[in-house]
This record gives structure tokens, sequence and C-alpha cells, in this order.
């Protein structure tokens, strides 16, 4: 197909293969840290003006809250059949199943910032609500993850450890994961594209605008020295897990893909949601949980997310999923 | 010169589970601690290392000098949290000059 030929094409696709091969090649190529926090600051805010500027334009307030209640069931219901499938797929134990079925109910930010990259250069629109999906998403999935866990170890388990016994959401974990930085710049950047308007949009376009595609591509080049360098290895991982990584994407597409067409979002909306279902944490969601299953192996979870889901989402995912939209709500 | 015994007791610990930690050094009774960020390793969970944005891979080094007293009891606290996450704790017996400080 040429549009997933025009997406591998793209320069940021492009700028993700460099790091990976960068990496792979064991250059010292570095992104200093200090410096990748602050174009994840930039993305966020900017997907967030964006959203909420489009949001501006829609005829009510009301029109949306089915679409933000979508939101919310596909984000905790989504690790329920991630678990299940894992239980399937991988001789993993259920502590490390919640954890990792919690990072495939919650969402990428940066791959939902590629896939609305792609669109708009192929000129199609998407509704700005969809980002207020995308921030609802983060959160329900890793309430999810916690019960699943517990329900997994069994009563005995629970009162044996001295983490989990303690109530569902400590304080700290609760304000990682509602107000961690991500969440904070995505609604807030939400609110203030929306009180803003157009006009205060057209104010700061020549800077949250303009530049953004090449600030998705330096991310993106980080994010390829990440995967290539952090990510050891299939071998590591199992083959039960690695398959999981790639077939848990198009089933959570299949359920974003329903959903869009179901709340009768247009072709870019539902593609964009079904990137949202199809895609997995790798920031947000670790953090929170090393906080409260420590018990979980991080290094699967995130090399499973960052290592195989991100790439397949980003490089198939994207066209994929975008051709099944055009297919099933019609240009 | 006269010096003092106390306990020094160094926990290295994952960064998601620190804060934890320090909260529990202090409501045991602790004067103060330090924090030596971002340390890199390897042991039984693999590689350690601060690793671009993610909080997940990196450790810290608490310390803190106390009496014997406040220092079991730390030492047990640290053994429940590492016992699931990441870290060691140990004990060693230092010589202070202010015995009111610690």
């Amino acid at each position: 197909m040429e549009s997933m030929l025009a997406n591998l094409l793209s320069p940021m696709i492009l700028a993700f293969a460099l790091g990976v091969g960068a990496g792979a090649l064991k250059s010292d190529l570095e992104i200093p840290d200090a410096i990748a926090k602050g174009l994840s600051i930039y993305l966020m805010l900017a997907i967030g003006l964006k959203g909420g500027v489009e949001l501006a334009h829609a005829p009510s307030l009301l029109a949306v809250l089915p679409a933000l209640a979508m939101a919310l069931a596909l984000s905790f219901l989504m690790p329920l059949l991630a678990f299940g499938l894992l239980k399937l797929m991988t001789p993993l134990d259920p502590v490390n199943r919640a954890a990792i079925a919690a990072h495939y109910g919650s969402v990428s930010v940066v791959t939902f910032a590629t896939g609305s990259e792609f669109l708009r250069a192929a000129g199609i629109a998407y509704e700005g609500h969809v980002v207020a999906m995308l921030a609802l998403m983060e959160t329900p999935a890793i309430v999810s993850g916690l019960l699943l866990a517990r329900w997994g170890m069994g009563a005995a388990q629970v009162q044996a450890s001295s983490v989990v016994r303690r109530r569902l959401l400590e304080p700290d974990v609760a304000r990682e994961v509602l107000l961690n930085g991500s969440i904070v710049l995505l609604v807030g950047g939400f609110l203030i594209g929306w009180l803003s308007g157009e006009k205060g949009m057209d104010a700061v376009s020549p800077f949250f605008v303009d530049p953004y595609k090449g600030v998705l591509c330096l991310f993106l080049l980080d994010m390829g020295l990440l995967v290539s360098r952090r990510f050891a290895g299939f071998r590591q991982l199992g083959l039960g897990l690695v398959a999981f990584g790639l077939v848990m994407p198009p089933i959570g597409a299949v359920l974003g893909l329903l959903a869009g067409w179901s709340l009768g979002l247009s072709e870019g909306g539902t593609t964009l949601v079904a990137l949202l279902a199809a895609s997995a944490s790798y920031i947000a969601v670790p953090a929170a949980m090393r906080m409260a299953l420590p018990k979980a192996d991080p290094s699967l979870y995130v090399s499973i997310s960052l290592g195989v889901t991100f790439p397949f989402n980003i490089v198939i995912g994207v066209p994929l999923y975008h051709a099944a939209a055009r297919w099933l709500v019609g240009g | 010169m006269q010096t003092y015994p106390k306990k020094k007791v160094e926990i290295i610990v994952e960064v998601a589970l620190a804060k934890r930690m320090q909260e529990t050094i202090e409501a045991l009774g602790a004067k103060g601690y330090t924090v030596f960020p971002n340390l890199r390793g390897k042991g039984r969970w693999g590689e350690r290392a601060k690793t671009g944005v993610f909080g997940v891979f990196e450790n810290v080094m608490i310390v803190v000098i106390t009496g014997p007293e406040t220092a079991a009891k730390i030492l047990e606290a640290a053994r429940d949290l590492t016992r699931e996450g990441i870290g060691i704790a140990y004990v060693s017996d230092v010589d202070v000059l202010r015995d009111e400080h610690f």
C-alpha cells in the first residue's frame, strides 16, 4: 500500500530508524536527558493545545460525553483482555501479567503524535475531543491492572505483601497516576486551547505548530536510540510475550475502530481512537507499576511496550488502522 | 578528641520506592538522611541505570546515621521493602563528632 510506504519514508519514521540504527551500531549518540524531557513537555502541551482549540469549534460539550465515557471504559476493560491473553500466550505469573496488561489499556502519547501527524500530512481532519479521550485513557488501566494483580495473587499472598496489602491506591501512587507531568500538560494544554480558542492558537502557532514535526523527529530519534539500547533482545522476553506484543495492538485497534464507529467519529477520529486502543504506555504506567507492584519485572513491561509494540504501531499500525478506519467509516 | 559510636545504614533502592523509604526513616525518628541519586549497577534484576525519561531503571542510595535502636528499625523497614522491590540494605559502625546531632 502506498500509504504504508509514504509512512515509512516520512521524516519521523526515518528519524526513529536512524535512532535504532545508531544504537544498534553502538554509536555514542546521546540526546541529553534534559532535552528529551523538554521535547516531551513541548509535545504534550502542543497536543493538548491543538485538541482544545478543535473542541472550541465543536457544537456542545454534552455531545462529547459519550466519547469520554467510552475512553474510560476502553482503558479500564482492555487490561482484562490483555491479562487473559497473556495467560494463554505466556508462562508469566499473575503479578507480571497484570502489570503488562495495565500498559495495554493505557496509551502512548508519542504514538498518538505520530499518528496525528500522519493524518495531518494526508489532509485528514480529526475531532478535537479525541485528545481528551487520550488524557482520560492514561489512568483507568492502572487501576484495572492493580485490581487484576490482587485478584490474581489471591488473599494469602496479598496479606503477605508489605506493599500490595495496603489500600488499592496509596497516596503516592495516586498522585503519580492522576497528577503526573504528562496528564497535567495534556489536560492543562487542552483547557488552555479550549479557553483561548482560535485567536490564542494563532498567537502561539509559530512555536507550537510550525516546529512540531521537527520536534517529533528529534523525539523519535531518541526513542529509536532507547529501543535499540534498552531492548535487550527477543530471547530474553520469550516468544510468547513477543507474540503478545504484536498481537494485542491489532486486537486493541479493532476495539478502538468499533468504538469510533459507534460514536460516529470521522475517518481521522476513528483512526486515532484505534491507535489509542492499540498503543501501550511506557512512561507513566511503568513508574506507577514500580510503586504499586514492585514484584513485577520492569524489564518485561518496558521492553515489550517500548521494544515491540511501539515500533509496530508507528511503522505498520498507523497506516493499517487508517485503512481499516477508512473502510469502516467511509471517506 | 571525643567521638561517639553510631550506626550507619545504607539503603540502595529503586527510585520508585525511595520516597516511601525516606518517609519511613523520618517517621522512625532519624534526625536526617542523605540521598545519592542516579546510581548505576547490575544485580539480580539485571542492569540498572538512569534511562531516558523512565524512572524505573534508576537506583538511589539513602544514607542514615543514627543510634542502634533506630538503625535496627530502619533495617527492618528496608528489609520489608526490598523483599518485593529492588534494593539492598546494610549497616556499619561509624564514629561521629556530635552525639546529639544524630
